[in-house]
């Protein structure tokens, strides 16, 4: 109960810096808004009729680009601190290692998720602007979930490869772009090789892929929190 | 169990013994003890790279010692930490403030982390002390060095702890402000039974609120008392005398005679270096020699003589 407590400690300040200071609201907002508009309103403006089918091809984006939030303030999680030098006192407090790490991490995901929110919400007024469908377009329950979940289990797979890599490497640019690239390349890789082999997602390989994201994901994340030692930041190297 | 409880209370507030670090081929410390009571302000004294920052990273249990014991509180700061960490406060070679966060947001995060009941008042009550109420609300990032550094004395004293490790306290502060954190230390050990151990190269200050010191150099003690005691132990038997009729020819005979041992004169005054025993004989010898004597006193060393004396720079 103590290491929630202190992890929502840890989440609350994390979103304070990004949120409270003019110039890194100003970056999160414009990345976060980019997205919006772009999954919410550039995307479904042409893949409206596959929204209307509740074909899985519709939601495939969502599943990749919120977690780029999460990379992003990930990433600041601790190469941020130790650019900042900030990490030291953060480390020489009695919160639990479990908590910071776990607290970082709940940050990024719900930022990322908010975003998905936020975007799907966008595409479905889109998707009703564009169509103009008899009645209220209202996604199924297979899009809701698809989009929820995805971008749950991509924002927990993205942050923990964002929070492992930057209890190595200490500059937070770094750790953005690697951390982005290592999320990206996979999925481009099987996105370009279905399309070259014919491949058609439903919605079970969807949610497959879903499960197998959110299983990686968790687990990356509860490796990362296992894998980190206060000392092992301060051995010289 | 009780007699556990009682150990941890009545242990002194940190106990090293014997304690090395090594970092590959790299020794930062090496057989490093100490022993600081409760309640007292300690200064612990080394050059830049002597192992000092290595050891508050050892007694926060940041760093696991190669070898030796510790003790923090009673506790062992490896297996122990979040107990350790818990009652300590600190302030470390830099100020750790969350630039993007106001002064009242930083101090508040770290009440929550110290889950204090009501933190309000204690956290008015300090920034009011460090005369940055007025500014609670600005983010951090627009201070100067000295109010970031007073914001940082005052996070670490924020929970009360027993034991607070305070790393250049006195940095970027002006003399006012800097008096004033001696006061505050002072009273916080005197009326709190607070354990102070510090780090400074600010000698002068050192010498007004430690009652021990200790100076470490290349990862090892190598002198320890008060500071009163490590100076005296770095004076050098030297006399300063201001008066009419002072030469060199006049230092040449004292020395021939036995008097001194040596002397020179620098802006018309004289530094002889005159032994306990001859120092009767001095103001007599100088009169014989037609000195009018308008000054004769024993320099004092400071703690800064012995410090260097021990780095060997003097």
């Amino acid at each position: 109960m103590t290491t929630i407590r202190d992890a929502w400690t840890v989440t609350r300040k994390e979103l304070a810096e990004v949120f409270g200071d003019p110039l890194a609201r100003r970056g999160a907002v414009i990345q976060s808004l980019l997205l919006v508009i772009g999954l919410g309103i550039l995307v479904p403006r042409t893949t409206a009729p596959l929204w209307l089918a509740g074909r899985p091809e519709a939601i495939l984006l969502f599943l990749m680009l919120p977690s780029i939030v999460a990379g992003s303030i990930s990433a600041d999680a601790f190469a941020g601190e130790r650019e900042r030098r900030t990490l030291e006192t953060l480390l020489a407090t009695p919160l639990s290692d479990a908590s910071i790490v776990f607290g970082k991490a709940a940050a990024a995901i719900l930022s990322a998720f908010t975003t998905g929110l936020c975007a799907l919400l966008l595409a479905i007024v889109t998707v009703n602007v564009k169509v103009h469908p008899p009645g209220v377009f209202v996604p199924s329950a297979a899009i809701w979930a698809g989009v929820l979940i995805g971008s749950f289990a991509s924002s927990c797979f993205t942050t923990a490869i964002a929070i492992a890599m930057s209890l190595r490497i200490p500059v937070a640019r770094s750790v953005q772009q690697m951390a982005s690239l290592m999320f990206v390349l996979p999925v481009l890789v099987v996105g370009t090789l279905s399309e070259q082999f014919g491949f058609s997602f439903t919605w079970p390989h969807v949610f497959e892929l879903i499960g197998g994201g959110l299983a990686v994901g968790l687990g990356a994340l509860a490796l990362a929190a296992r894998r980190f030692h206060r000392d092992r930041l301060f051995v010289k190297r | 169990m009780v007699a556990a409880m009682a150990d941890i209370v009545a242990a002194p507030a940190i106990e090293l013994h014997e304690v090395a670090l090594r970092f590959g081929e790299v020794r930062a410390l090496e057989r490093l003890s100490l022993h600081v009571p409760r309640g007292t302000v300690f200064g612990f004294l080394g050059p830049n790279g002597a192992g000092k920052t290595s050891t508050l990273r050892i007694l926060l249990g940041l760093l696991r010692a190669s070898a030796g014991t510790a003790r923090v509180l009673g506790l062992d700061p490896t297996g122990d930490a979040m107990r350790v960490r818990a009652q300590v406060g600190v302030l470390l070679e830099h100020d750790g403030l969350y630039d993007r966060l106001s002064a009242l947001a930083n101090l508040e995060y770290h009440a929550r982390i110290h889950h204090l009941a009501a933190p309000a008042g204690r956290i008015e009550e300090l920034l009011r002390r460090a005369g940055l109420w007025d500014r609670r609300r600005d983010r951090v990032t627009t201070w100067s060095k000295g109010m970031r550094q007073k914001l940082a004395v005052a996070r670490a004293l924020l929970h009360r702890p027993p034991l607070v490790l305070l790393d250049e306290p006195f940095s970027g502060l002006d003399p006012v402000a800097a008096a004033e954190l001696r006061d505050h230390i002072t009273g916080l050990a005197r009326d709190q039974g607070t354990t102070v151990f510090l780090t400074t190269h600010d000698l002068g200050h050192v010498e007004k609120i430690c009652q021990t010191v200790a100076v470490i150099t290349a990862g090892e003690v190598v002198a320890r008392g008060a500071p009163g005691e490590l100076a005296a132990a770095a004076a050098r038997d030297e006399v300063e005398i201001r008066g009419a009729g002072l030469s060199d020819a006049v230092l040449a005979a004292l020395t021939a005679s036995g008097v001194i041992t040596s002397g020179a004169i620098a802006d018309g005054v004289a530094r002889v270096t005159c032994g306990k025993g001859a120092r009767g004989q001095l103001a007599g010898e100088l009169a014989r020699h037609g000195v009018q004597i308008e000054e004769l006193r024993t320099v004092r060393a400071s703690l800064e003589d012995a410090f260097l004396a021990l780095m060997g720079a003097k």
